[in-house]
């Protein structure tokens, strides 16, 4: 290391003061309602060789570290003083944007001359086109359909705005203001980081603060190093699906190997299924590092290291293998909109797969389904429709190995803020009848899991549409660790408590008439350990408390309480009766076990396998057939039996098999 | 002739005290060890030491203010009533959710603040009012008491009370506690309308709560203290600090102790602005650093205040004097991680064991043991002498945790400090962008132990070019006590869209909310030398889901175009655009009513007529590796017009002044210490 270890510290405290100035800067000056509820944007300070070199952890989302800046970086250069590039294009980028609604800047800083870094910030605008307002619909199944695409130009040349892009670009928005005040944000914060960054390279010296930066990065690649050699060296498996219940895609399956040896790390996500004809895929162009899949190492670093430097330097040991074609890696063209949802289900898999090297940190699954619940209403004056955020759902997290779950939110969107009821009746009409804890629901464990949320709501004007993206965990549970119960099933339901009540699912639109009631119920937390290891005096609490019943308390914990105490003798009785104990590392619950008891991974392997014969755009249309014919069997399928099968339908679509690849190959 | 004023303020650590003496033109200042097991203790003991050591006839303090930090230590410690919340039906978790939000979303091992009522002392009660104040559902009495009774049985003493819309609506809140004063006359009762009648329902619950929850320790205390004062013979009513940063009677604090939680830092704020505005400045950061932290807050024309602050982890949304910490103290301790970098807190040694040089024990070398190494503070004139340290200690500390970085003592000590600063500067920096403001627009007004100390190295980081060293710096929150206002604020939730309300609406709500603050003020029965009222009102677009706070004319508008022009002001000013035809709409009217006290008079000393300061002492310090030597002159023998030039240090009683090379500094007529860089 170059720089002695004060100035080193120096250097990062400066740094990330910047990174949190811009944060700032936006937070304050930003336009859309994600920017001031749900914290939906993001800044940092890149190196010239396109790493993030610090990142704000106190504002906005913590996804920055591992953004593949290098990628417009190069795509927009030479640059002078005064640019400004823009861009929301995942495919394009490959993979710096990861929807269309995140738009992205970046300027260039210049320092004697050379330039010494870039500050970048996106912001996920509220509109950017496309089929439906608010630009993201689960059943998009083109990114055609997600509004407008802008490939990376220079928004400013030499400080001169390019008022033709900005006409372009606001004529495909339906809230041109909106975008154009948030726009001008990301400038502000831009313009900040050039002015710190240069008051910096006036302090210290330009060579001084290019060597600190880099010397920073490679502390943090240390510093990360260190944290991985933590991890037993070995392979760790871990499966979890994806819920897409559009296009006919049902239970998507996602894979992963975690290899770690010594002071590497490989993310192996061969085996995971195919691209989806609908909004859930997941644009990360196998970019080493990738954000939207290193965030939950990050957050693990993170726990072991408050401290860490957070930087680029910090994904350096992590390689990533994502197989081309599939939700992870799709082809370019495909629909994004509502990639969250299968990021959120990513974590859910590694910490799967770091739980079993590290029994000790690791949390039960949590909630899984994180929603942007927004309702809009016609104006009664003036006709205009208006849209409102009414809750952010989140659900439980999972048990831990020391704590309980955290009750209604979770690591996953664990940076969302609600919205005051009061605020939300006042500004639309809608009454909301409960927003409380989900009794009952918590997964069982010696650690409990989170309990979800229960938000119910009455309409009380005609023609209110309701929309939620994220919403997941319908069909199976957050799995359970070591011996803990999976948490609960989210559930939608219309008019509950009526005599017809209606099991919506996911929804995507939905449009209500005054006086009708939806109930979100949110999937829960997990549980961590043998729930008949729990101490009863803490199922005691959580009977008074009124989260648990005493039957439940009895069934899943085996603690008698009588009389508002627990009642030690039966309660002793109880547990040692149990014939098992529950040891088994991973409860992923009934449904799936039934599931998997039709689609073994060797079935699911094959399917893969033998797909891969056909035309990346084609592979879902056939995989879908397959899959509905194996479930009409009505028995198990052998692996062996569906290659004729999959020829079979395949002719009669007309298609023609090529040499299936031997293995399906990372970008 | 007038009584003479006494300013009290009880603090962690130390209980300040201020007296202002006009027949001898005297102002004491000094300060004892607090007493937190009984914090009155230590007021009564300095009210002693007024009497033996200096002679003051305390049956002539015809005013007194005190601040206690009684309130938000109870709720730091949760030692305060066992507490039932009473809610709409539907809305159980309003505490345990809060605002969703983890307080740090990447650490597995996080956990949420615990809700100040436990899940099964919160119960449903069967009402409705919806958002246009409309009932919907009628109160059930029989419900009510029947929940009252099951909350009684297990032990609650305080119950609050928040239903949705009751800041529209009261009626229900009102209803249960008049039914409740009768049927449960032993209960502390609080209503959220009656509290902070603002719209969110988590926020108004919470403040409804916090006190609740601390109502019945303040009310014991100022019965004590109350009985305490008047048998020593001080005629004057007690007073006591707000939050925001104004005063309010015992009596008004018994009904209202939320509203005394940050009392302490706001009171060196206002203290702060005192003397700022005196020196002729009243663009100032204000930096207060102590053992443990240093705390910042803006003054730019008048204190900003927030409606954002926390306290133990749990929002406020009452208007509070703007503080925010901005990380070291002199207590904080240096270490080197496990790749060796050199890092500075956010542990710290506190008092005790304090850093290495104190001698308590304290093995690891902390900001204040660099300042030794460095000659900046001299060992044997710390505190005034009253702390003798051990400079061998430091120098065993940094020399010890030096060679991990193949640094000696005197490297690692420099190294300590612009670490330390950079952290500092760091923090200061995104919380200045937050408000919109550029440091190098304000002067530095430094107090606390530690902020002399440290205030231009932390001046340099950020561009500031003046440092002013207020005259006493130890006791800037007692000075705030004795020169705060009588203040109240109020606010009324109003949800209105501006086009749909006439002036005449507007003047009426105003008026109704300026009727309840004069008749606050009144029952203070306080004499003050004129009243103040402020208007403001939070506006938004339409549509928007935050609200930009905008100070009104207090008097009836002629038009609405009138009120909202000064939104539309704002507007452009913060986001550089702003739309004349969008429509606006009005959330919150609030009204400061301010009482304005007498402050004790004081005119500026006349200069030195001939000569210069002393100097008492040469030695050398450090700076930047090179040895340099620093003048050494006492605090008590600077007069106005003197003037010092860096390296220099001045020794006083509560602190010791660093003006580094590069810097001179002089004394104004007040006593203050004026620094400016000359390159900076």
């Amino acid at each position: 290391m170059r720089t002695d270890p004060v100035l080193l510290e120096i250097l990062r405290n400066r740094l990330k003061a910047i990174a949190e100035e811009m944060a700032a800067v936006t937070l304050r000056t930003g336009f859309t309602v994600f920017v001031k509820e749900t914290s939906d944007f993001g800044a940092c300070l890149v190196a010239p060789n396109g790493e993030v070199m610090s990142a704000p952890t106190d504002t906005a989302v913590s996804l920055m570290v591992g953004l593949p800046a290098w990628e417009v970086i190069d795509a927009l250069g030479p640059y002078e003083e005064g640019d400004i590039g823009i861009t929301n294009d995942p495919d394009i980028t490959h993979g710096l944007s990861t929807h269309l609604p995140d738009i992205w800047l970046w300027k260039p800083i210049f320092a004697e001359g050379r330039i010494i870094g870039y500050g970048f910030n996106f912001i996920h605008s509220s509109d950017v086109g496309g089929k439906v307002a608010g630009s993201i619909s689960p059943s998009s199944y083109e990114i055609f359909q997600e509004g407008v695409r802008v490939p990376p130009m220079k928004l400013f040349r030499k400080g001169e705005p390019n008022q033709d892009l900005i006409k372009l670009l606001l004529a495909n928005s339906r809230i041109p203001e909106q975008n154009w005040g948030d726009i001008k944000a990301q400038i502000a914060s831009l313009n900040v980081a050039e002015r710190r960054l240069h008051e910096l390279v006036a302090r210290y010296g330009r060579e001084v603060v290019s060597t600190g930066i880099e010397d920073l990065m490679d502390h943090a690649e240390q510093r990360s190093r260190e944290l991985i050699r933590r991890i037993p060296d070995g392979d760790y498996s871990f499966t979890d699906y994806l819920e897409v219940d559009v296009a006919d895609a049902g239970q998507v399956r996602i894979k992963l190997n975690l290899r770690v040896r010594g002071t590497d790390m490989t993310l192996d996500f061969e085996g995971t299924d195919y691209q989806v004809q609908a909004a859930f895929n997941l644009p990360t162009w196998n970019q080493r590092g990738h954000y939207m899949v290193c965030f939950p190492i990050l957050n693990f670093f993170r726990t072991l290291d408050p401290e860490v430097p957070y930087n680029s330097g910090l994904v350096r040991p992590i390689e990533l293998k994502i197989p081309r074609g599939t939700i992870m890696n799709p082809e370019p063209g495909a629909a994004y909109g509502v990639r969250a949802a299968t990021m959120f289900r990513v974590l859910d898999i590694l910490n799967g797969c770091l739980t079993q090297a590290l029994p000790e940190i690791i949390p039960a699954a949590s909630s899984g389904g994180i929603a942007i619940v927004l309702v809009s209403t016609l104006d009664p004056v003036t006709g205009e429709r208006r849209v409102s955020v009414a809750q952010p759902l989140n659900g439980g997290s999972g048990g831990r190995p020391r704590q309980d779950g955290i009750d209604g939110t979770s690591f996953t969107g664990g940076w969302l803020r609600n919205i005051p009821n009061e605020v939300l009746e006042a500004d639309m009409p809608v009454l909301v009848e409960e927003y409380g804890y989900r009794e009952n629901s918590a997964g069982a464990g010696l650690h409990r899991g989170g309990c979800g949320i229960r938000f119910r709501l009455r309409t009380l004007a005609p023609e209110t549409l309701m929309t939620a993206r994220g919403l997941e965990r319908f069909v199976f549970r957050p799995y359970g660790l070591r011996g803990g119960k999976p948490g609960e099933r989210y559930r939608v339901t219309l008019n509950p408590g009526t005599e017809r009540p209606r099991d919506l699912g996911k929804i995507d639109v939905l449009t209500l008439e005054a006086g009708e009631v939806i109930e979100f119920e949110t999937s829960s937390g997990g549980g961590f350990g043998d729930p008949f290891d729990r101490d009863p005096q803490r199922v005691l609490e959580d009977v008074r408390s009124g989260l648990l019943s005493a039957e439940l308390a009895e069934r899943d914990y085996g603690v008698v309480i009588r009389d508002g105490s627990v009642d030690a003798e039966a309660t002793e009785t109880l547990r040692t009766r149990r014939p098992e104990r529950g040891r088994e590392l991973v409860d992923v619950g009934p449904e799936r076990r039934a599931y998997e008891e039709v689609w073994s991974d060797e079935l699911m392997t094959e399917l893969l396998r033998l797909l891969s014969a056909y035309p990346t755009s084609l592979r879902p249309v056939v995989r879908n057939r397959v899959r509905r014919w194996v479930d009409h069997r009505g028995r198990p399928v052998s692996p062996g039996e569906l290659a004729p099968v999959v020829e079979e339908i395949a002719r009669a679509m007309g298609l023609k098999a090529l040499e299936p690849e031997a293995a399906v190959t990372s970008r | 002739m007038p009584g003479s004023r006494l300013g009290a303020d009880v603090g962690g650590t130390f209980t300040d005290f201020v007296l202002v003496d006009p027949t001898s033109d005297r102002i004491l200042n000094f300060k004892i060890p607090s007493t937190p097991s009984d914090p009155a203790r230590a007021i009564l003991q300095g009210i002693q030491q007024l009497v033996e050591r200096h002679d003051v006839d305390v049956t002539a303090i015809d005013y007194f203010v005190h601040g206690t930090t009684l309130g938000v230590n109870t709720l730091i410690q949760r030692m305060g009533s066992v507490t039932g919340l009473l809610v709409t039906k539907g809305f159980r978790d309003v505490l345990e959710i809060g605002r969703l939000r983890l307080p740090d979303p990447t650490n597995y091992f996080v956990e949420k603040t615990p809700a100040l009522v436990p899940r099964h002392l919160v119960k449903e009660v069967d009402e409705r009012i919806l958002a246009n104040g409309e009932v919907l559902r009628p109160l059930d009495l029989g419900q009510l008491h029947g929940v009252v009774t099951e909350l009684v049985e297990l032990g609650v003493d305080s119950i609050a009370i928040c239903f949705l819309h009751s800041y529209r609506n009261p009626v229900h809140e009102r209803e249960a506690v008049a039914y409740l004063r009768q049927r449960f006359p032993q209960l502390y009762l609080c209503s959220s309308a009656e509290t902070w009648p603002q719209q969110r329902e988590y926020e108004r619950a919470l403040v409804t709560v916090i006190n609740a929850f601390i109502g019945r320790r303040m009310e014991e205390y100022f019965d004590r203290l109350d009985r305490n004062v008047r048998a020593l013979g001080i005629p004057a009513a007690i007073l006591t600090t707000k939050s925001n940063g104004g005063i309010m009677t015992a009596e008004s604090a018994r009904k209202a102790p939320v509203e005394t939680l940050l009392s302490g830092p706001a009171s060196g704020v206002i203290g702060a602005l005192y003397l700022g505005r005196q020196a002729g400045y009243d663009r100032l950061i204000a930096v207060d650093m102590g053992g443990t932290s240093a705390d910042v807050a803006v003054i730019d024309g008048d204190v900003l205040y927030s409606t954002e602050s926390e306290v133990a982890h749990l929002p406020v949304v009452m208007p509070t004097v703007d503080v925010s910490s901005i990380g070291a103290g002199g207590g904080s301790i240096a270490w080197v991680d496990a790749l060796g970098i050199l890092k500075v807190g956010p542990r710290s040694a506190g008092a005790d064991p304090g850093p290495a040089c104190y001698g308590r024990g304290g093995t690891e070398p902390t900001v204040t043991d660099a300042y030794v190494q460095l000659g900046i503070i001299d060992p044997r004139c710390f505190l005034g002498g009253r702390l003798p340290l051990d400079p061998r200690l430091a120098t065993e500390a940094l020399t010890r945790l030096g060679a991990r970085l193949g640094l000696a003592a005197d490297e690692l000590a420099a190294g300590v400090l612009d670490v330390a600063t950079a952290n500092m500067h760091a923090q200061l920096m995104p919380l200045m962008a937050r408000k919109g403001i550029d440091p190098r627009d304000f002067v530095l007004l430094a107090y606390g132990g530690a902020g002399p100390t440290h205030a231009l190295l932390l001046a340099r980081e950020a561009g500031m070019r003046k440092v002013l060293i207020p005259p006493s710096p130890g006791t800037l929150c007692a000075l705030g006590c004795l020169v705060a206002d009588v203040k109240r604020d109020s606010i009324k939730t109003i949800y209105r869209d501006s086009a749909e309300l006439t002036p005449a609406e507007l003047e009426d709500e105003f008026a109704a909310l300026e009727a309840d603050a004069r008749a606050w003020l009144s029952a203070q029965r306080l004499a003050v030398g004129g009243t103040m009222i402020v208007r403001s009102a939070d506006m938004r677009y339409r549509g928007q889901s935050f609200e930009i706070t905008v100070p009104l004319r207090a008097e009836p508008p002629g038009s609405m175009a009138e009120v909202r022009s000064p939104f539309h002001e704002a507007y452009q000013r913060i986001y550089g655009i702003a739309d004349e035809q969008a429509p606006v709409e009005i959330i919150n009217l609030r009204v400061t009513v301010v009482g304005v006290t007498a402050k004790p008079q004081r005119r500026p000393a006349a200069p030195r007529a001939t000569g210069r300061a002393p100097r008492r002492d040469c030695r050398t310090i450090r700076e930047h590796g090179k040895e340099v030597t620093a003048t050494v002159y006492q605090r008590e023998d600077l007069r106005p017009g003197d003037t010092v030039s860096g390296p220099t240090v001045v020794e006083a009683a509560d602190t010791t002044v660093y003006v580094p090379t590069g810097y001179a500094g002089s004394v104004d007529g007040w006593g203050n210490l004026l620094i400016e860089g000359e390159g900076a």
